[in-house]
């Protein structure tokens, strides 16, 4: 009789134990997301070169403060590249990651970044932090 | 005896998707994407940001062509 009155509950708990199960969010693959990031880093060097045009056509910049500007943003540029060519490479996530690490230490953009003018700064700072997170990512020092 | 069996199970079992779900997991590394979906993601998006840092190069390049020389940064 205990049986009889007891199963209705069991049967109720465990569906109610398989509702509860909801399906975690899968972790982003480590290549995806470092791609993803170096993604925005070109899309917000794209809209800070504009600004950067902009700023020195309304003379709130120097000519030599663009110059080192434009310097900071190629340095970025040929290392998102190169970087998007050690991601499309078939090594595992570790080596790939050295081997970014190479590509930033040896990019120059912090060395270029360190004589950014305030102005000129101020625009690509958007871009500066993007790299920030993408150097930490692989822990490497920041602009 | 058979309610300490049913407690057992009633404790149990509502656990079991979780501790399913888990365990999958950790079998394998990313259960929802194979190696060759990641490569193809990576190059997906690897290709529109090359694009873009290669248009941002050939406008600087424009631009500075467009210019007098800056001769020296300091």
């Amino acid at each position: 009789m205990t049986k009889v009155k007891t199963l209705p509950f069991v049967l109720i708990l465990l569906l109610l134990g398989c509702g509860k199960a909801t399906t975690p969010t899968p972790p982003t693959p480590d290549p995806i997301q470092f791609a993803s990031q170096v993604d925005s880093i070109a899309s917000i060097l794209s809209a800070a070169t504009e600004e950067l045009f902009a700023a020195r056509r309304e003379n709130k910049i120097s000519l030599e403060d663009l110059d080192i500007a434009e310097n900071v943003i190629i340095a970025l540029s040929k290392a998102g590249k190169d970087i998007n060519i050690i991601l499309r490479s078939k090594d595992p996530w570790t080596v790939q990651k050295t081997k970014i690490v190479t590509t930033l230490i040896n990019s120059g953009a912090t060395e270029a970044a360190k004589r950014i003018s305030p102005t000129a700064r101020l625009i690509l700072a958007a871009s500066l932090t993007v790299f920030n997170q993408i150097s930490s990512t692989v822990g490497e020092p920041t602009i | 005896m058979t309610l300490a069996i049913l407690n057992i199970l009633l404790a149990v079992i509502p656990q079991f998707p979780l501790v399913w779900q888990s365990i999958m997991r950790l079998k394998t590394k990313y259960p929802d994407m194979t190696d060759d979906e990641i490569i193809a993601k990576v190059l997906e998006i690897t290709s529109a940001s090359d694009a873009t840092f290669d248009s941002i190069i050939s406008r600087i390049e424009a631009e500075r062509a467009a210019r007098p020389k800056v001769t020296e940064n300091k």
